[in-house]
């Protein structure tokens, strides 16, 4: 139950099956007691009380349940009959009219738990010969709905509870309420998983311990050659960890490494050792040196000007992990284990469908931050040395590829915003709004391309959205960005939310638009 | 388990599913279902119950109108729990 106690949030729970009374109280422990879910029976959407609650929802959550609604499509399961592919298109178009009707009456989001099939006895009888009847819907309508829904993977949450314990036969036949306590309440945990990765609630970088952790043995007394790391033996869980840790990477999160050894030797092993599955270019900062842990992680914070309270620490040694977390307590300081570490980190919530390439281009930012370093060393005068990065600054009306890119600058951007937050179907429909002007920019230098990196919506005279990466921030590009602003709009008005991390842009933006007031709608 | 220890459990489960129900001792034939108890809430109590006093409410009387008074519920769970008595003495 980490992050997000969300204010007033209203979820709609499509369903042919009961949940209580184990929903509410879940959903209120998990959301917080302002949580409130509306229960709206499949096939009722469309009166008018659940239209209205649909459009006030912020979240909705399809849960139907393929025995309730189809019984007679589980004839296919029942009598090992082939599956009839017109019973799989009129399931799977009945799902997709329900989501028109529901993205006709709301902007929300929309989660949908898929359809499954361990309810089946037979299996009892005949042995677990593979029946694609399930799979088939299930791919069939993540396909047609793809790019509207997160889709939930209701068997794999089966499997986290066991198919033993996720039924409620006494439920089921009493008022239709067939899955027990505990699946209902892994799914509340998964809907709220979802919730956090929707609203970018996630911590954004992990810092690595070497010894014993990217690697077995220790690398400066085993010496490089000595080392275990690879794909059998000893060296794999090692291996497989590093493999972990570079998908973490490629779904956004920042890697950093702080070991006490010789930079050298640390450098020799990511360069040269044919098993590691982590190469130099995945690392945004190494810090290798003989100093105290907490010293190094706040360097590392700095430099990739991040927060504290965004980094996850993990070594092996229980000295180091208590050093951190007395020293650093805002640091999530977490013990390697091997075989616990990964359910330790569900701290990170992160979406599957960011671009490799952006990450690339921002981790390339972090890389040669240090190129810049050099660089500011030899001028004296700092605008000589923003001359000298050969800025190029682009900006432009936005584009549809990069709603994506600026919802998720929105969710993550906490230092240079107004604080204004927004999900790509927000983002659509903003745009189609009168007079509203939506603007990306995007800034490249000498040593790399920033990418988009900075957000801007001005609406008559309001400005809506501010927001600005923190990879772009020390380079005058939010100066250039605000010049950009008064030159094209008459602000009058300048929307402001606190994130706690903001007050720097406040003061800017009031001191640039000295005309124009600072209003929180949310304050009324 | 006496009459009146029956009646407190229930009362309690009463007053904690249903928001402002304010059922009390003496309103034994009070309509719940005009007092705010729905489907929903009716479960809840139902399994409130079955956790309360140990027993599996018994699907006979599931129907609201079999179960939507104080009195009601009493009775049902009062023989609900003879029965067990009984059966678990005969064991």
């Amino acid at each position: 139950m980490n992050g997000l106690q969300a204010s007033d949030l209203h979820i709609s729970v499509i369903s042919d099956i009961i949940f209580d009374p184990y929903f509410p109280p879940l959903i209120m422990a998990y959301f917080g007691k302002n949580a409130r879910i509306y229960p709206i029976p499949y096939g009722e959407h469309n009166n008018d009380e659940n239209r209205k609650q649909l459009e006030n929802s912020d979240f909705v959550v399809v849960w139907l349940n393929l025995e309730a609604l189809y019984l007679r499509a589980c004839d296919a399961l029942y009598l090992q009959i082939a599956p009839d592919q017109r019973i799989i298109e009129s399931i799977v178009t009945s799902c997709k009219k329900l989501y028109a009707d529901i993205s006709a009456y709301s902007n929300a989001s929309t989660l949908w738990l898929l359809f499954e099939d361990y309810f089946d006895k037979l299996s009892v009888v005949t042995g677990y010969l593979y029946n694609a009847f399930v799979d088939k819907i299930n791919v069939e309508l993540s396909n047609a709905l793809k790019n509207d829904v997160s889709f939930i993977d209701l068997k794999r949450l089966i499997a986290e509870v066991g198919i033993a314990s996720a039924y409620d036969p006494k439920g089921k036949y009493r008022w239709n309420a067939p899955y027990s306590k505990a699946l209902v309440e892994t799914a509340v945990n998964e809907i709220h998983k979802q919730y956090l990765i929707e609203k970018g609630v996630t911590k954004k970088c992990l810092v690595l311990d070497c010894d014993n952790v990217l690697w077995g043995g220790i690398l400066s007394e085993d010496g490089v050659e000595n080392i275990k790391l690879g794909g059998s033996g000893f060296g794999r869980p090692y291996q497989d960890f590093q493999r972990f840790v570079l998908s973490l990477h490629y779904h956004g999160v920042i890697l950093a490494i702080c070991s006490k050894n010789d930079l050298s030797d640390v450098m020799t092993i990511f360069r040269n050792h044919s098993e590691m599955v982590l190469k130099e270019e995945h690392i945004a900062c190494f810090q290798v040196n003989w100093e105290n842990k907490p010293d190094n992680i706040k360097w590392i914070a700095e430099t990739l000007n991040i927060n504290l309270d965004s980094v996850v620490f993990i070594d092996d040694s229980p000295v180091e992990v208590e050093a951190v977390k007395s020293m650093l307590p805002e640091v999530t300081a977490i013990l390697y284990e091997r075989d616990s570490v990964y359910d330790k980190l569900t701290c990170f919530n992160l979406k599957s469908n960011v671009s490799i390439s952006d990450i690339e281009k921002r981790n390339e930012t972090y890389r040669t931050n240090q190129s810049r370093e050099t660089l500011k060393s030899q001028y004296a005068n700092y605008s000589e040395y923003i001359e000298a990065l050969e800025i190029k600054i682009d900006i432009h009306e936005a584009l549809p590829i990069e709603y994506s890119r600026i919802a998720e600058l929105t969710q993550r951007t906490n230092k240079c915003t107004n604080g204004k937050r927004y999900t790509v179907s927000e983002i659509k429909d903003r745009v189609a709004c009168d007079n509203v002007k939506l603007y990306s920019l995007s800034v490249s230098d000498r040593f790399s391309d920033l990418g988009l990196v900075g957000a801007l919506e001005v609406r008559k005279d309001i400005l809506i959205l501010f927001c600005l990466s923190c990879r772009a921030l020390g380079r005058e590009i939010e100066g250039k960005l605000l010049e950009f602003i008064a030159y094209k709009h008459q602000l009058h008005k300048i929307i402001f939310k606190s994130t706690g991390k903001n007050e720097d842009i406040k003061m800017l933006l009031l001191e640039s638009f000295p005309n124009a007031t600072l209003t929180n709608p949310e304050n009324g | 388990m006496e009459m009146k220890a029956i009646i407190d459990g229930i009362l309690d489960i009463i007053n904690e599913n249903i928001e402002n129900a304010n059922i009390k001792h003496d309103q034994l034939d009070e309509d719940l279902s005009q007092r705010g108890m729905d489907s929903i809430k009716f479960i809840s109590i139902v399994i409130a119950l079955e956790t309360a006093f140990e027993i599996e409410y018994p699907d006979d009387f599931l129907l609201i109108t079999q179960s939507n008074t104080l009195k009601k519920l009493a009775d049902i769970v009062s023989e609900t729990l003879k029965k067990k008595n009984t059966e678990g003495a005969a064991e």
